[in-house]
């Protein structure tokens, strides 16, 4: 069972695009044990805002 | 033809009418048709709008974000204990003989302004008002109507119970996740079961205590 | 389906405003037609509700096909959440689209619905923050 939050996360788009990206996908979306690790769903999970910026690692990304 | 416009819709022209904005909404915008998640985002306006910045300004600098991402793609894989490491090594080799990917899509995320959304609820109340004007009931009115003058009064009274009652829609549908519109119509037409729970809720709800008002008051 | 954000927002107005009309004419902003729906005293505006379902399903079900879906899992508040609005919906005529239908038609009380829900959409985003801390489902705010 993937991540749950898939359908609405506005990064897992991303992680479709090459083979470096689809790592992300592998180390937090594709299972239910693996997103708990994933700080976006961590966050989201405790009601909390989630930057849009923010990494499954829970890095932001630069602007 | 002169009931239509004065008299209240029969079923099916109010039927087809709601089913033409659920489904027409989604079709042509791409997102379900829902007012309580819009209420709830013109509530938090500053942090709509920060959102929004970061994600103007994520898809403005594509390029450098998809680097970045990549970038920490790899330092992260770094940093995994060797085993698992090598797992999600294994797993990406297996899946390098998919067909290319797609590229993310042009459309990006970028949510719209809260000051749209606010357009949207007026533009709700404009239908509201063409409705009233052209069946010719417009009026201004401090009343809502015999039945909720006979349960709650006119007065401060009535209006704390509006009042009330607007808290309990506000809480409510954020902690569904949804209204009428959102849960019972879109919800319900994709067969998800929490809109089918939701739904059932508030409609026994509105029932049971519509009843007990009838009789108490 | 249109990318462009002004063309997105035509849109949205031209549609808020056939709901708008819609709920208005249907009668869901009028008390007296809501109450009579709740108490099994009128079936119109339960069946229009009842037919535009039909009709919605048909359409992503069966035309569209899976094209159009929305995720909708059960989570702690559906139930509560779903009671809670029943109960203002009771109160002060429901689904949020309403008090703006009403101001619209001129019932200017409908300022305190709304007032109502701003508040209680702002009390709980600072009681989910602070003290809940429930799954909101979507890590997009």
């Amino acid at each position: 069972m993937a991540c749950s939050h898939i359908p609405t996360c506005p990064l897992f788009k991303h992680f479709q695009s090459n083979a470096t990206l689809r790592s992300w996908k592998l180390m937090y979306c594709d299972s239910d044990k693996r997103s708990r690790n994933c700080e976006r769903y961590k966050r989201s999970d405790a009601g909390e805002l989630v930057p849009p910026n923010m990494l499954p690692n829970g890095k932001s990304i630069m602007l | 033809m002169a009931s239509l416009m004065t008299g209240y819709w029969p079923w099916w022209l109010g039927a087809i009418a709601l089913a033409v904005v659920a489904v027409g909404y989604f079709y042509s915008l791409g997102i379900p048709c829902g007012v309580s998640g819009v209420f709830g985002r013109v509530a938090n306006w500053r942090e709509e709008v920060q959102a929004r910045d970061t994600e103007m300004a994520m898809a403005r600098n594509a390029g450098q974000v998809q680097a970045q991402m990549m970038a920490e793609a790899m330092a992260a894989l770094e940093a995994l204990p060797e085993e698992e490491r090598k797992q999600v090594e294994a797993e990406l080799r297996a899946a390098h003989d998919e067909e290319a990917a797609v590229a993310p899509s042009a459309a990006t995320a970028v949510r719209p302004h809260p000051a749209a959304q606010l357009a949207f609820l007026a533009s709700i109340a404009i239908g509201g008002l063409l409705a009233a004007l052209s069946s010719g009931h417009w009026a201004l009115m401090t009343d809502m109507g015999a039945t909720y003058t006979a349960f709650f009064g006119n007065g401060p009274s009535a209006w704390l119970i509006l009042f009330v009652g607007g808290l309990c829609v506000g809480v409510g549908t954020q902690m569904a996740g949804g209204c009428t519109l959102g849960h019972g119509i879109t919800g319900n037409s994709s067969l998800q079961i929490g809109s089918f729970a939701a739904t059932a809720a508030f409609f026994a709800t509105a029932v049971i205590a519509s009843f007990i008002f009838q009789a108490l008051l | 389906m249109t990318d462009k954000p002004l063309n997105q927002s035509v849109l949205k107005i031209a549609f808020g405003i056939l709901l708008g009309f819609s709920l208005s004419r249907i009668g869901f902003s009028s008390y007296d037609e809501l109450h009579k729906m709740f108490v099994f005293a009128d079936w119109r505006m339960f069946f229009t509700f009842s037919g535009a379902l039909m009709l919605t399903m048909l359409m992503f079900q069966v035309v569209f096909r899976r094209r159009f879906q929305v995720a909708r899992p059960i989570h702690r508040g559906t139930l509560v959440g779903g009671v809670l609005f029943g109960l203002g919906w009771a109160l002060a005529g429901g689904c949020p689209s309403i008090p703006l239908v009403q101001l619209g038609e001129g019932r200017v009380m409908a300022l305190f619905t709304i007032a109502g829900i701003v508040t209680g959409v702002l009390a709980f985003r600072l009681a989910q923050r602070n003290y809940l801390h429930w799954d909101t489902g979507s890590c997009s705010t």
